[in-house]
């Protein structure tokens, strides 16, 4: 079954299929062996209404997305808190499905389902057409998030 | 005559992105063309030298939300060319995973995509502020697929315990207890969908819909069955290829598909229903007579009530099977150990309509050639008629009004873009 929400998890969005779109999940899978054994990795989200049940009860949801802003591809962005609704209203997410990140967020504070703490990471795409490459400048971003969401996570997880 | 180019960006609300352009000469509609970016036949490609058992996990990658869909009509289709039929308690299994996936869509369709435009709410984030019980029972059932998926598919998205020849690994007897308290949990919420979405005000109108699906001799049609449609087509899914031809739009990076001498056709939940409402299990039937379907439902907005009676439908049928389940003596089968190399091809009713593959294999069991043929795709020439009646009957809307009313043309079909294309934009041309 499903293991109820852990209290800390980190969670990827994106297609991997569409070039930069597949950061999120490139995030995750380069936390691979580096986080607590208590800190839940779920390196790709589907659709996004799925976060809802991912973090329902969490302590802390990190959440790493591509975004499209206009910065230099591979732009690290870290959110909390107000900073999360105000920038994620300002800005979509490349999400490929109806629902974005930030509609999960939003549905998640009308439903009253947000996680305790919500951090969201986002690294600026650059292409996102049809492939399975990255751009090596996200990928440079995809390395910096990795390193600061560890860092960030070895001071909030239980047993770190 | 004036002309006038009305543009609006996204198509929302539809799985995946894509692209619709609309001219109008006056009050004539003069064109439609519904554009689809597809990565073009990447998969296909890069099937091609695999080893067959691969295919499954490949194709499955192609939508988020479908996955079972592919993961059964690649599974079917390789198991005919070597000659093994999956049957008995893997074949439940299956059935059981593959009404997970159509709750889990059928779910997320209804309440958070669908819903909204009856409502008149701009997205279900607004619902979900004035009507957050309707949300919550929503993702309730999308729930309920999701755990099932979960536990017959190996993990939550992409699901790999499914195998050529059955599964990887067998269900506990404490999973199929698992999946039988949230099924039987999830079916009166199935019930109360269909009473919700039955109590919606739809606009009055039918379509001409060639419907096309299997048909099975007592099963509503999942993964087995005859091909047939509402014209009196009735062929043996190896025929498709005889019947049915993709061809090339120019706007389009999607083949489109075309019933050989006949033209457009519809695949998915009206069409499943009209051909084989007779099929339906005794609480599914009665929800949809409740409802006021009849034996055959062509208004497209209408879709949502017979999506919901799938919804109840897939949660009785996995609870029959399940309650019926008992280990089989191993997860899969085995394959043949020599194999002169073939063909085989088969079709699974993917939540929003068929799904055709063929695979050729070699002797060694490598891919030569496969071909992949997503239900959008076939769906693609009969929206874009539907969006040409809707603008047709709405030439006084202003353009933003215009918009809105194709973009609900084009969400009554649950088109799953991202299977067959990206980046929905939405054009109006008048002249």
């Amino acid at each position: 079954m499903v293991p109820s929400a852990a209290p800390v998890v980190v969670v990827g969005v994106g297609e991997p299929f569409r070039s930069d779109d597949g950061l999120g999940p490139r995030v995750v899978a380069a936390l691979r062996g580096r986080l607590a054994p208590t800190v839940r990795r779920v390196e790709r989200v589907g659709e996004p209404t799925a976060l809802l049940d991912l973090w329902d009860g969490a302590s802390l949801a990190v959440v790493v997305d591509a975004m499209r802003s206009g910065a230099a591809p591979g732009t690290l962005r870290r959110l909390e808190g107000d900073e999360v609704a105000a920038a994620a209203l300002a800005e979509r997410t490349t999400s490929t499905h109806g629902l974005s990140v930030r509609d999960a967020i939003e549905l998640g504070r009308s439903l009253g389902r947000l996680p305790a703490r919500l951090v969201v990471y986002l690294v600026e795409a650059g292409e996102v057409g049809p492939g399975s490459e990255v751009s090596p400048a996200v990928e440079r971003g995809i390395a910096q998030a990795a390193d600061r969401i560890a860092a960030e996570l070895r001071g909030a997880a239980p047993g770190a | 005559m004036t002309e006038r180019t009305v543009a609006v960006d996204f198509i929302t609300r539809v799985e995946g992105e894509g692209a619709l352009k609309v001219r109008l000469d006056g009050r004539t509609v003069r064109d439609v063309e519904l554009r689809i970016f597809e990565p073009p036949r990447f998969f296909e490609a890069f099937l091609r030298g695999r080893d067959a058992t691969e295919a499954p996990d490949i194709t499955a990658r192609i939508c988020g939300i479908c996955p079972v869909a592919y993961q059964m009509s690649s599974c079917q289709a390789i198991e005919r060319a070597l000659g093994i039929t999956v049957d008995g308690a893997l074949r439940d299994l299956r059935r059981v995973l593959y009404c997970g996936e159509w709750i889990e869509s059928h779910a997320l369709h209804a309440y958070l995509l669908h819903a909204p435009d009856f409502l008149g709410y701009p997205d279900a984030i607004s619902l979900a502020k004035d009507h957050p019980d309707v949300v919550r029972q929503g993702l309730a059932l999308k729930k309920a697929g999701n755990e099932v998926m979960t536990v017959l598919g190996g993990r939550e998205i992409h699901p790999i315990n499914v195998r050529v020849g059955g599964f990887y690994r067998l269900p506990s007897h404490e999973e199929i207890e698992g999946m039988v308290a949230t099924v039987k949990a999830a079916l009166p919420l199935a019930e109360a969908t269909v009473r919700f979405v039955a109590g919606l005000t739809f606009p009055d109108v039918e379509e001409p819909y060639e419907f096309v699906s299997l048909r099975h001799p007592e099963e509503y049609p999942m993964m087995d069955g005859k091909l047939v449609s509402s014209a009196g087509l009735s062929i043996e899914q190896d025929e498709f290829e005889d019947h049915f031809e993709e061809i090339h739009a120019p706007y389009s990076n999607a083949l489109q598909s075309v019933r050989k001498g006949a033209g457009a056709y519809l695949v998915g939940p009206l069409a499943r229903y009209s051909l084989n409402a007779d099929r339906l299990t005794p609480r599914a039937a009665a929800a949809a007579k409740a409802a006021g379907l009849g034996k055959v439902e062509r208004n497209p907005y209408r879709s949502i009530i017979v999506r919901a009676v799938e919804l109840v439908y897939a949660c009785e049928e996995a609870l029959r099977l399940l309650e019926r389940y008992r280990a089989p003596p191993q997860a899969s089968l085995d394959l043949p150990s020599s194999f002169a190399g073939g063909t085989g091809r088969a079709i699974t009713e993917a939540p929003r309509g068929i799904l055709f593959h063929r695979y050729r294999l070699a002797r060694d069991r490598r891919i030569e050639e496969a071909r992949i043929v997503p239900p959008t795709s076939q769906n693609q020439k009969r929206i874009e008629d539907d969006v040409r009646h809707v603008v047709e009957r709405s030439l006084d809307l202003d353009d933003a009004g215009l918009a809105h009313v194709c973009e609900k043309a084009i969400r009554n079909h649950d088109p799953c873009i991202s299977c067959a294309t990206h980046f929905l934009r939405l054009d109006i041309e008048r002249r």
